[in-house]
This record gives C-alpha cells, structure tokens and sequence, in this order.
C-alpha cells in the first residue's frame, strides 16, 4: 500500500473497517507516515448537498494538482443492519480520475454521524499519500460534534429552507463549525439567513480567534466553491501561524489514545464477563424481576474471581478480535 | 454482552447501470432488496466500463451487478470482466434486466456469475450472492 498499490489499499481498508485482527498492528505501522495531508470535515443535514459540494471541491482541489481521498458515510439501517450507500452518485465526475480515491462507508451504529472507523480509514487515505483527505459524514444534529476531534477543518453545509436550523441550533453545532456554506442557495433568503449567522458569529467569536467565513454556493453549478477553497486555506494558515493547528492534532492523539485504551479494556472485560457464571445467573434473575439491576452489578463486580478471570485473560494475550465478548 | 458498534463483516456490493439508460427501475428494487438482506450497497451510474471496474476496486466490494436494458451488455460485461481480471480484482459478476435467453450461456462461460432477468426473485439473487 505504501508504495501506490490500490488493490493493497482498499483491502487494508476493509480490515480496518472490519475489525479484523491485526488492525491495530496496521495502524501503528502506518503511524510514522502519517502527518502529510490536510483533513477536513463536511457535516450537516440530510439533502444540503454535502456529496455535490465535496466532489465540486475536490475537483478544485484536483486543480490545483493535490491529491484527493475522500470518505463518505451513510447511515446503515438499524434493523437490517444493511445501507444504501449513495453519495458516490454524486461524484460521478471523479470516477476516472487517479489522483482522487473515494470510499463509501456505513456507519454501522456508531453513534456519532461517522463511525470511527471512517477516521482510520482516512488517516490511510494520508498514509497513502494524499494531500487532502475530506471526510463527508450524515449530519444527524448535534453529534456533528464527533468530526471536529479529527480533522483540522469542519465545513458546515445547510440550506436556506431549513433556515430555523439557524434558530433552533443547539450551541454546539455553531461552534464545531470553522466554515459555514449556505447551499442551494438559489431556493431561499440566503442572504438573511448569512447576515443572522453573522451577528451571532460576532457576538461570540473573540479577538484572536477564527471567525467562521459564511459562504453561499451553488455546488451544482460550482458556485461559491472557490471561495470555499480559499477559506480552507485562510484557515490553515491561521491554525499554523496561531499554533492552534499543532494543539488540536495533539489532543486529537491523546484522545484516539484514551479511546483504544478504553475500547480495549472494554473488549477484556466483556469478553470474561460474558463468561462468568455468576454474572449470567445474576442476569437471569433480573430478567425474572428475582433481583435488580443495580445491586445484582454491585454483588457480580464485588466477585474476585471475576476478576482474577480478566487478569488471567489480559495476561494471555487478551480477547484477541473485536469487542463481541462472545 | 452488546457493543456499541457493530464490526460484524457485511458484504459489499456495487451496483452500476449506463447513465445512457433510464431503465432503473429494477436495479433500484434489488438495491433495497440487498439493503434489507443486510448488505452495504454502493450504487452508481456509469459513462464508461472502467468506471465500474475502478469503483469495485476502491470499495473493494464483494459482488458487482450490472443492470441492461438496451444492448449495451455484449460490449460492457466482457470490458468488465477483462478489466478485473487484469487488474486483480476478484468478484462475483450479476447482471440484471432484459438478456435474450439464447446470450445466456455464453456470457455465464465468460465469467459471469448470474443472470438475472425481470422474472426472476429476489431469493435468487440473494442465495447467489450467500453462495
């Protein structure tokens, strides 16, 4: 893979996206590769044209003769646990390009619009060598939040029809933004929609810091994408120059850190536990209402051989492939 | 014990028909079908052949199925299947929509996993794409 092999890319892609053994080892060896490319984020609701708009910038971008990998995800169906994965149809154009690869992924009830994996899979895009990597998730609502913590850009893209998500904007999707797009803009009052943002914008972002640039565009008819594009780039210089870009890639480690560490802990745990003969007599009697839930976790965690049993587990080696506990 | 996210391995296909051909329809239902069979399914038009094949390759999917109305399938499917073959890339070949019975044959000695045409079930796609 790291020498340019597609074929060894999209596979490595799909062991990581399977929690297949060894995706740790993968990542750690693809670790000092890593560094090279610029991330940013596209969220936002359903049907703002995200897709049209990632594939117009990278076709910018293409322009300009970077490389470009993108990961787009869509929701997989919590009961058949299938997905149409269809923002692909929108980058139609990409297609026959080789400096443009482009993976569609199912966020498999990752809680988060994005799976974390979709993060793994971009830091292969930059293992690879691509110079930017976007990374196009389901804007669900406020949990937008999760693609901040992994890349240096978050573009938020809406339309002016749903102009009351202005107003009925939790606090925390105006703030994970760093760029906002008003698209199809053609179909509303984009221009009132801009200037509310704005004032709101300009009662809370501080002296010193990144004021979010608003941009109207037309991604269909590749409006307002050059000015994305030098927003992207204004924002890269501010985060080299303020050193603010160096701060969020280190604390974005630190969290990848803690949450491999928990996850785990968490796949040693539950993989004894699931075991354990105590916990499944306590279970069943919950179930039959012969006990209840709190006390029955309190007695089964209070047991030493339980864990003797994970000790006993980490010391071998540990629970081996994913988190199942089966 | 649960997780809160499923890693299970799921099965990927590509579904692709010429953007020449408004014919959908069909290709749309199995699309639903396998998204209901728990499959993530990539799906996309095509101007050209390689398209398809470079798709397949980056999504790295299990199975492709092809969907023709017109007669577009004796030039497109042995572009495809010679595409993937060189480049490397193995996977189960459907093809959907209207073939006359008397191609069959020949296209299934190409290399080609299943056809499929309009009277055929929806179980019958499924079980060749389990098999």
């Amino acid at each position: 893979m790291l020498r340019g092999d597609i074929l060894s890319l999209s596979r490595l892609i799909t062991m990581v996206e399977n929690d297949l053994v060894g995706t740790p080892d993968i990542l750690a060896r693809i670790y000092p590769h890593l560094g090279g490319a610029y991330h940013v984020g596209i969220t936002g609701p359903p049907g703002a044209g995200k897709s049209t708009l990632t594939s117009a910038l990278a076709t910018g971008l293409r322009r300009e003769g970077a490389t470009v990998g993108i990961v787009a995800c869509d929701p997989s169906s919590p009961f058949s646990g299938g997905a149409l994965l269809g923002d692909r149809i929108r980058m139609e154009s990409l297609a026959l390009d080789d400096g443009v690869f482009v993976r569609s992924m199912a966020t498999r009830g990752a809680l988060g619009g994005m799976s974390r994996k979709a993060h793994a899979v971009a830091r292969l895009l930059e293992a690879f060598g691509k110079d930017y990597v976007l990374l196009e998730t389901v804007g669900v609502g406020q949990t937008e939040v999760d693609v901040r913590d992994v890349v240096d850009t978050t573009v938020l893209v809406f339309t002016p029809i749903v102009g009351d998500y202005i107003q009925a904007m939790k606090a925390g999707i105006i703030e994970i933004a760093d760029v906002f797009v008003i698209n199809k803009m053609d179909l509303g009052n984009a221009a009132a929609i801009e200037e509310n943002l704005a004032a709101v914008l300009a009662m809370r972002v501080k002296r010193g810091e990144w004021r979010p640039p608003i941009i109207q565009a037309q991604a269909t008819e590749h409006i307002g994408v050059k000015e994305l594009y030098g927003a992207l780039g204004a924002h890269r210089t501010f985060l080299r120059e303020s050193g603010l870009g160096i701060r969020r890639r280190s604390e974005s480690r630190k969290r990848e850190f803690e949450e491999h560490v928990r996850e785990r802990l968490l796949a040693l745990v539950t993989a004894s536990v699931g075991r354990n003969p105590e916990y499944l007599a306590a279970r069943s009697d919950v179930g039959e209402c012969k006990a209840d839930p709190y006390q029955a976790c309190e007695d089964v965690l209070a047991d030493k051989s339980l864990w003797e049993e994970v000790v006993a587990l980490a010391r071998n080696g540990g629970s081996g492939a994913g988190p199942h506990g089966e | 014990m649960d997780t809160t996210e499923g890693s299970r391995r799921r099965q990927r296909v590509l579904l692709a028909h010429c953007d020449q051909d408004a014919h959908d329809r069909g290709v749309r239902y199995i699309a639903e079908v396998l998204q209901e069979g728990g499959m993530e399914v990539i799906f996309i038009r095509y101007r050209v052949c390689e398209e398809v094949v470079r798709i397949a390759i980056q999504e790295d999917v299990d199975a492709v199925g092809l969907s023709f109305y017109s007669s577009g399938y004796s030039h497109d499917i042995p572009a495809v299947l010679d595409s993937l073959r060189e480049k490397g890339k193995e996977v189960k070949l459907l093809v959907g929509g209207i073939i006359p019975s008397d191609e069959i044959d020949g296209l299934l000695a190409l290399g080609v996993t299943g056809i499929f045409g309009p009277n055929s079930s929806r179980d019958e796609v499924l079980e060749c794409l389990a098999s």
